[in-house]
């Protein structure tokens, strides 16, 4: 049966048609009003940016920025903008490279700094210690998860608030909170994979190796997302811990399984260890 | 040359590709330079970069506009805006890999696209009282609550949010979740009782 109709003057129906109704995007003086608080039609702004991405952001680029709306606007008016056009500049390419060029010197600096580091590591005369050889392989590994305030709090959202606090605390690395913020994810969610090697990551860091080798232990038993990545930290893990055997025998098994993540890093890891158990 | 503030933004991406004229692109860039700015803003945190960024954008899009298929050029804008930011935060070694913050911002930006689709629906019949109550329904408890309170109370995110016990962001999401959720519970609701 059909329900009863309700007409076209419902005041539901127009309310609803509101609530859809794409809208025009946000002026700059709306923006302004929005984020001081003062506009009058903060319905009709706060519903289209529940669908329009780009009015979001940037309402929230210039909230975040506590941008001063009465200086002059700082980029060009489109009478500026088409005679750059017509002159053929392009003001970002000009900086970018500028700045490439900056980065490609001080990365060349970096390199051959590198370079002669690796050279004295290889050239000087005593072998390396299991905690040298970690020092040499251990690189922080970055979740990627933005640690700045809008992109976290956006991806807050769609994850356990537990969860993106822990990692939020690893990106920033106050490794000690991480690790119990994971821990209280894993007291819920036992198998939850990131709270799992994150967790081990921060243990790792915080110098509690043998809780990191279990915890990278179930990762790598699990088979799945940062399986490889679990076996290099528990390879890293023993190494750390002084079990140099079993890091070797880890590492044999690391490189037959043909992983990829640090390849290069786990043959000359290989290499080294090879060289100390004939000595 | 006709009134250009009256045209959509589609009609001037169609009269820019066809004539080649840069007045109708110089009203694209007055609607949404700003805006382009903001999102600069938002990901690069810093004027001077995101000033830049807007010249970039702008400038591709104006030699690839006439070529390119747009159907929303909000949306497009937009696609395009934070891929630049993406890729200039990339330079920056700054990792995204979160792939399901990045696909959730994805299904974002195809919300706006989908309310022309259904309001479209929405006119076709009158609305039905029931199915909007029992749409109201389905949804979750955070969402139904949010819900009402925007649309039928017509409260802001922060009134909302010093009304229960969520935080602005968490309202907000709830909204956009709710909202994208009744749209889609509303449009199976419209064509069931239209048969």
């Amino acid at each position: 049966m059909k329900p009863k109709l309700i007409s076209m003057e419902h005041p539901g129906h127009e309310r609803f048609k509101e609530f859809f109704q794409p809208s025009r995007s946000l002026s700059e003086e709306e923006i302004r009003q929005y984020v001081e608080e003062a506009a009058e039609e903060a319905f009709r702004i706060e519903n289209l940016l529940l669908d329009s991405p780009l009015d979001s952001d940037a309402v929230e680029g210039y909230a975040s920025a506590n941008y001063d709306f009465d200086k002059k606007k700082p980029f060009d008016d489109f009478d500026t903008f088409l005679q750059k056009i017509r002159a053929g500049q392009g003001s970002k390419k000009l900086r970018l490279n500028r700045r490439k060029t900056i980065w490609n010197r001080m990365a060349a600096v970096a390199a051959v700094a590198l370079v002669a580091l690796v050279s004295i590591l290889i050239l000087r005369p005593s072998a390396p210690t299991d905690a040298d050889l970690f020092a040499q392989n251990y690189e922080f590994y970055s979740s990627g998860f933005p640690t700045f305030r809008g992109a976290a709090a956006r991806l807050s959202e769609s994850l356990d608030p537990q969860l993106s606090q822990a990692m939020e605390a690893y990106e920033e690395k106050d490794f000690e909170k991480s690790a119990a913020n994971f821990d209280l994810v894993l007291k819920s969610k036992p198998s939850n994979l990131p709270a799992l090697f994150y967790d081990g990551l921060s243990n790792l860091e915080t110098v509690a190796t043998d809780k990191a080798i279990v915890l990278f232990e179930q990762v790598k038993n699990l088979g799945q997302r940062y399986s490889e990545e679990a076996s290099w930290y528990l390879i890293l893990s023993y190494l750390k811990k002084g079990d140099e055997k079993q890091a070797q025998t880890l590492l044999e098994d690391y490189l037959k399984s043909g992983y990829h993540f640090n390849h290069g890093k786990a043959l000359k890891l290989q290499k080294k260890l090879k060289s100390i158990a004939k000595e | 040359m006709e009134s250009l503030p009256g045209l959509s933004d589609e009609q001037l991406v169609a009269r820019f590709s066809e004539t080649g004229k840069p007045a109708y692109f110089g009203e694209l860039y007055a609607r949404y330079a700003h805006l382009a700015f903001g999102v600069g803003l938002k990901y690069l945190k810093d004027e001077e970069d995101s000033r830049d960024l807007v010249s970039e954008v702008f400038k591709t899009l104006f030699k690839k506009l006439p070529q390119a298929n747009v159907q929303s050029f909000r949306s497009y804008l937009y696609a395009y805006t934070r891929n630049e930011c993406m890729a200039i935060l990339r330079q920056r070694k700054v990792k995204f890999e979160h792939h399901s913050y990045l696909r959730k911002q994805e299904n974002y930006c195809d919300d706006f696209m989908e309310n022309e689709e259904f309001l479209r629906l929405f006119d076709t019949g009158p609305s039905l009282e029931t199915i909007v109550k029992e749409a109201i329904q389905q949804l979750s408890e955070d969402q139904r609550i949010c819900i009402q309170l925007f649309f039928y109370g017509k409260k802001s995110y922060r009134e909302i949010a010093n009304m229960t016990r969520y935080s602005e962001k968490q309202v907000k999401s709830f909204l956009q979740n709710g909202k994208r959720n009744l749209r889609i519970l509303l449009k199976d609701g419209v064509k069931k009782y239209s048969y």
